[in-house]
């Protein structure tokens, strides 16, 4: 034993560290450099590229998702153009038919009125005529009843009647 | 020994103790609680590596994250200190780093001995790394691996003395190195010996006045071993980086 207080500097177990150092240090380089290192390394490369490869694809379906909105937008803004297209061009068809249909009831309400008034007009006449010949004859049976059976006297009655009957 | 002056030795804890008797042509080669330690060290450094990986999983386990996080911050290392050239030396300088922190830290746990702490352990590991950069050296540059020792860009008069110096600045590095970790954990671990008996020997000084007082070396001796975890895992850095910085100047001159 050392007697100088120091167990470091007693030399009896120099060798006895030296040489289970060296034993100890070879088996651990040994099991390192062998098989933990290349090991360590494995996981840790493997972990990488699922990851490089994790994010890739997850930016892969950023870009997806952006086409495929940026398409729902195109195809909402196409569809609202059309929904605006259709709507206003209704609109026209139905004011023509409008139209047509304005026209086409003013003209023949208009040939109605016509027909009407020519008929009216007719009818007018006709009641006129009538009149003067329900006058002569009522004047004529009064006078024939009155005065009897006299041509002369039935013309110039019928000359009158007609005369005032125009007035 | 310890007993000797009636007071404890805070220099017991380093003593060898013979746990296997082995001679090998008259060197007493026994197993000891040095060897237990660094066996220790070793079996834990590949536990840690070997078994703690759960098949291939993208999430690591705990141990896993443990072991994967030395390898990237050795790896580090080693790229940023040596480059692409120091790849071939990465396993080395992963377990010199590994090996030096489980000594150091094991080292902690109370009643461990602490493998490190004797400078014959880590001036053999400086002396295998002084001789391996000085051979890589000359390996790769040839007898112009000399030049290193000449700085240039210097008065003619002055390089004699300046090669001089350097030569000797090369051959002290094993020396430096290996003080420089010994002695960290050598005073680490006396210095908390030295307080623990204080806590003890207040505490138990059966003065009324003294025996609280034992509270000022506990709550300092409590800071003091957060420090000397910080230290074990520093020098372990220290001696990996440096074994880096000698490999880079091995490599790639100056």
């Amino acid at each position: 034993m050392s007697e100088s207080g120091m167990p470091q500097l007693n030399t009896e177990y120099f060798a006895s560290q030296i040489f289970w150092l060296v034993v100890s240090f070879i088996i651990l380089y040994l099991v390192m450099a062998k098989y933990a290192l290349p090991k360590i390394a494995n996981v840790i490369e493997t972990r990488e590229d699922i990851i490089a490869r994790d994010v890739e694809e997850a930016e892969n379906f950023k870009k997806e998702s952006e086409i495929t909105e940026q398409g729902y937008l195109q195809s909402i803004k196409n569809a609202q153009e059309k929904a605006s297209q259709y709507l206003s061009n209704s609109r026209n068809k139905l004011n023509l038919l409008i139209e047509d249909e304005n026209n086409d009831f003013e003209k023949s309400s208009r040939e109605l009125i016509k027909k009407f008034e020519i008929e009216l007009e007719k009818k007018k006449s006709a009641v006129l005529a009538d009149s003067e010949q329900i006058a002569y004859d009522v004047s004529n049976d009064i006078i024939s009843r009155v005065f009897g059976e006299n041509p002369l006297v039935k013309d110039t009655l019928k000359d009158n009647i007609k005369s005032i009957v125009k007035r | 020994m310890a007993e000797k002056s009636g007071a404890p030795d805070p220099m017991h804890q380093f003593e060898i103790v013979e746990l296997v008797e082995f001679k090998l042509f008259d060197l007493n080669l026994s197993f000891t609680n040095s060897s237990l330690f660094m066996v220790f060290s070793v079996a834990l450094i590949i536990l840690l590596t070997l078994f703690t990986f759960n098949g291939r999983g993208t999430v690591p386990t705990r141990l896993q994250s443990i072991a994967e996080l030395s390898y990237e911050f050795v790896g580090k290392m080693v790229r940023d200190n040596v480059g692409d050239e120091g790849q071939r030396y990465f396993p080395f300088i992963f377990c010199l780093f590994m090996f030096v922190l489980f000594c150091n830290m094991l080292g902690m746990i109370p009643y461990t001995f602490t493998v490190t702490s004797h400078i014959i352990v880590t001036f053999a590991l400086a002396i295998v790394i002084f001789f391996g950069v000085t051979v890589i050296g000359f390996v790769m540059h040839g007898i112009s691996f000399l030049k290193f020792f000449v700085p240039s860009g210097v008065p003619k008069a002055l390089l004699p003395l300046l090669v001089v110096i350097e030569v000797i600045s090369y051959l002290t590095r094993p020396v430096s190195l290996s003080v420089r970790l010994f002695a960290n954990m050598m005073a680490g671990h006396t210095m908390l010996k030295v307080f623990g008996f204080f806590v003890a020997g207040m505490f138990f000084s059966g003065n009324l006045f003294i025996a609280p007082l034992g509270v000022a070396p506990l709550l300092f001796i409590t800071a003091f071993t957060g420090l000397e975890i910080l230290v074990a895992f520093l020098q372990a850095y220290v001696f990996a980086i440096l074994t880096c910085i000698y490999l880079n100047d091995a490599i790639h001159m100056h």
